[in-house]
């Protein structure tokens, strides 16, 4: 059941009346559980025993450790069973049949005339966030930083709930358990702070990322031209394209969640927060799926020694960190590739910094507005954001443009899957053909012509809406406005306009067909 | 009080609907309605009007049905002239549809007999019978919904999707339209297509003929295997059951650029051709007829081309109708 569809909006409405409509707590919580094991049942398959299985280990394996009477190496053993089970299992459906496939290419590279059979196993779908979500509660009771849930109906809707469960945001259990504690109580002001959240999410989704879609697979999944014989203009298009689809599609699904758990009155914790504005790597992993890079700071590389093991330990630490980041998106070369990319551009990146720090921090600090590293934090990776503001001065500017050229480059990593198609692109992209890139610019005045007739329509009514607000704080102020929270805040006459205007927009410029979620696959 | 506010919420919701339907069928009518009319689809629906106002008259006609190498290539006015030369009246229609295939045509086949025209010339390229070319523009078919009948046979040639496309209600085929809102505004403003524009107006240069020739890609090189696919099954249906309502049918294949000519290989001729006589249908290859001058790009003829092809075809009929074919 994708969030996009007719059919959720339904099971969303019957699910929100009959929530309101329940008087017990405990009934809430009983129904949001059935209603999420039936969306998870829907959208994936009966592989949600799967899901239930994970529930019960690490629920009773997190009372293991957490109890007083459990030695400490009882404490360990029960941490290695959750672990493991969730990881073997993790490990099982989505790396077996990649493993098996790299060890027959390894073979037949080495002329050994032997290859292991592949199995048709399915991947159950969020299994890399659910699993995490567990793992997040295991860790944080290992760590004390916790008392394990005494409810296993409280713990296993933590595990499932139905607007987190498919791709995210990942939920700690710190976060998520804590709400439970209350009765759940349907608001006005959350139902239209939730409806607008999720407004502005189904927009990104269907009609930036969707629609974005159409010209990305035009370049990098068309049969009548293949990746080896497109020019630089198309693989530089198609990457740009592709990296604005990834993120309005991803933080479009975020958007939509958060926007359903806030109807039923959860907050659920940000994944985004302007990342295509980063001035540096590090920054960017601070403002893109915050929830992901975050638990792999705290849950891998500060475990691992973070910075804190000398400089060699802490490049290798911020290298395993991303291969396994790259890795958790999906069991293929390129998102190994991808990761060790961003490993690269990270320990580059803080090579830099430490030959010229206090300068360099003294910049980036400015350009991104942040406040300097909590004490318990490391610099190197996913510092929360806790300041939302950007500048944008000339430095900044070049410093986000440098940034970003190495970001979609990864992006290219991740949208090629095949290694020989992969080493074109790059090549493509790196060394520009002017002549191609002019010659598509020409052929394609067209379509660019009318899209920016759409983006500048789109600009206009923005400036008129804000002309006020631009007088007095700049230009720049729109681009630091939180536009989702002033349009939950409209007067209700103003609310219904900008639902209309949703609706229509989604009328007209919705394309035939939407595809999944990019991030359901992983 | 909190109660009222739920309500306010959700009669905002619903006026909202409301509304944002309302100006979104009042935008289908006034921009893309008319947008819509300028395009294939009114090739379409022409070629129904066509069918529908023939329906019951004792006019003799002749229909030539095929892709946009018939809406380029073939002049009624030239062959009706050249015909009524030979005493001979007739009613000719052009009635071709840019990437036309024998699949779509299905569509038209309850039209087609009930108008009952004398003779039916099909001309079509090697690439329409491919087995990769399943494909009928979905915006064909989505408009063809609530105007057509098919029987149970053709329909089992369309898939699924393709049914629900022409099955579609009134709602849903506005709803549909919605996909022409872009193109109609780009219209609005004067935005072409660019390659379109090309193909239309522009004579190619030997040069470019080369380019677009040697391009391995290009969809018209399509191969035809010999297995049977959908475009073959329809064809051979069509023309069945033309024949059986004691129409005459003649296939021309469509005459191709030099240049595109050499670029279709062997085995796609053969097995085309092997196809086409097993049906018994009557036909002419006109395919290497004419020299690469006659034709504005690789597979379209310019002006003079279609001259010396429309007289060619008066010149079948003729024989077709002399020889007491018909």
């Amino acid at each position: 059941m994708l969030f996009n569809s007719i059919d959720y909006i339904f099971f969303f409405i019957f699910v929100v009346l009959v929530v309101a409509a329940l008087q017990r707590k405990k009934y809430q919580h009983l129904f949001l559980l059935v209603a999420s094991y039936y969306f998870y049942w829907v959208s994936g398959s009966f592989l949600f025993l799967l899901m239930i299985f994970i529930s019960l280990v690490t629920y009773y394996c997190g009372r293991g450790i957490a109890d007083l009477t459990s030695t400490q190496k009882q404490k360990k053993t029960y941490l290695v069973i959750a672990t493991v089970t969730s990881l073997g299992l993790l490990g099982f459906f989505k790396y077996f049949n990649f493993a098996v496939d790299s060890t027959n290419g390894l073979f037949a590279v080495l002329g050994i005339p032997y290859s292991i059979p592949l199995y048709g196993i399915l991947l159950p779908i969020g299994i890399s966030f659910y699993t995490f979500h567990a793992l997040s509660y295991i860790f944080d009771i290992y760590l004390r930083k916790i008392e394990p849930s005494k409810s296993l109906l409280e713990y296993t809707l933590y595990i499932a709930f139905f607007p987190q469960l498919v791709a995210g945001p990942i939920v700690r259990a710190r976060e998520f358990l804590p709400q439970l504690k209350n009765k759940v109580v349907i608001t006005p002001e959350n139902i239209k702070a939730g409806v607008t959240l999720m407004s502005t999410g189904i927009i990104k989704k269907v009609i930036i990322a969707d629609n974005l879609a159409y010209y990305v697979n035009l370049v990098f999944s068309n049969p009548s031209v293949p990746i080896q014989d497109s020019t630089s203009f198309f693989i530089i298009a198609g990457t740009i394209l592709f990296g604005l689809q990834i993120f309005f599609d991803f933080s479009g699904y975020i958007d939509i969640a958060l926007g359903s758990a806030k109807v039923l009155g959860f907050e659920l914790p940000q994944n985004f927060n302007r990342p295509y504005f980063s001035a540096s790597p590090t920054e960017f992993w601070r403002r893109w799926n915050i929830t992901l890079s975050s638990f792999i700071r705290d849950y891998l590389y500060i475990p691992l020694g973070g910075n804190r093991k000398g400089k060699v330990r802490t490049y290798i630490n911020l290298m395993i960190s991303m291969v396994i980041c790259g890795l958790w998106h999906g069991a293929a070369w390129n998102f190994l590739i991808w990761g060790a990319y961003h490993g690269v551009l990270l320990c580059t990146h803080k090579l830099i910094v430490d030959k010229n720090p206090l300068k360099y921090f003294k910049r980036t600090s400015q350009a991104s507005g942040q406040p300097p590293a909590p004490a318990d934090s490391d610099s190197s990776f996913g510092v929360r954001i806790q300041q939302k503001v950007l500048k944008i001065t000339p430095s900044s500017i070049l410093k986000i443009l440098i940034t970003q050229y190495f970001i979609f480059l990864g992006w290219l990593i991740f949208r090629v899957h095949s290694l020989p198609d992969l080493l074109a692109a790059v090549q493509k992209y790196l060394f520009i053909d002017p002549q191609s890139v002019a010659n598509g610019l020409i052929k394609y005045t067209d379509i660019i012509q009318t899209n920016l007739v759409l983006i500048g329509a789109f600009v206009v009514i923005t400036m008129i809406l804000f002309n006020k607000k631009i007088r007095t704080d700049g230009i720049a102020a729109l681009v630091n406005f939180d536009y989702v929270e002033y349009l939950q805040n409209l007067e209700l006459r103003s609310w219904g306009v900008y639902i209309m205007t949703v609706v229509l927009v989604l009328l007209c410029f919705s394309p035939s067909s939407s595809p999944e979620f990019i991030y359901f696959q992983f | 009080m909190i109660t009222s506010q739920y309500l306010k919420i959700a009669l905002v919701i619903s006026i909202s609907l409301v509304c944002a339907f309302i100006i979104y069928f009042a935008i289908i009518a006034c921009l893309v309605n008319p947008y819509i009319q300028t395009h294939t689809w009114k090739q379409i629906s022409n070629n129904l009007d066509v069918y529908e106002s023939n329906s019951g008259t004792s006019e003799n006609s002749i229909y030539f049905l095929g892709n946009s190498q018939v809406i380029h290539d073939f002049d009624p006015i030239v062959v009706q002239d050249y015909l009524k030369t030979e005493n001979l009246t007739f009613r000719v229609y052009n009635v071709g549809v840019d990437d036309d295939t024998p699949l779509q045509r299905l569509t038209e086949l309850q039209g087609i007999i009930r108008s009952k025209p004398k003779i039916v010339i099909i001309g079509f390229s090697y690439t329409s019978f491919s087995n990769l070319t399943r494909y009928v523009p979905d915006d064909n078919l989505a408009f063809l919904s609530g105007r057509i009948v098919m029987d149970r046979y053709s329909r089992s040639l369309y898939t699924k999707e393709q049914l629900a496309l022409i099955d579609q209600n009134v709602i849903e085929q506005q709803i549909f339209k919605r996909k022409f809102i872009i193109p109609a505004i780009r219209s609005l403003l004067g935005i072409h297509l660019q390659e379109r524009e090309n193909i239309v107006n522009d004579t190619m240069s030997l040069e470019q003929k080369n380019i677009i020739a040697k391009n391995p890609y290009d969809a018209f090189l399509a191969p035809v295997y010999q297995d049977d696919n959908p475009q073959k099954k329809a064809f051979v249906y069509l023309t069945g059951e033309l024949a059986r309502n004691n129409i005459s049918v003649i296939y021309i294949n469509m005459p191709l650029d030099p240049l595109r000519s050499d670029t279709i290989p062997d085995s796609t001729r053969y097995n085309f051709f092997t196809f086409m006589n097993s049906t018994g249908v009557k036909n002419y290859d006109f395919e290497k007829r004419y020299a690469g001058y006659d034709f504005h790009d690789l597979v379209h003829q310019s002006k003079y081309g279609r001259e010396k092809f429309s007289k060619a075809i008066a010149s079948i009929i003729s024989q077709e109708v002399n020889g007491d074919a018909v």
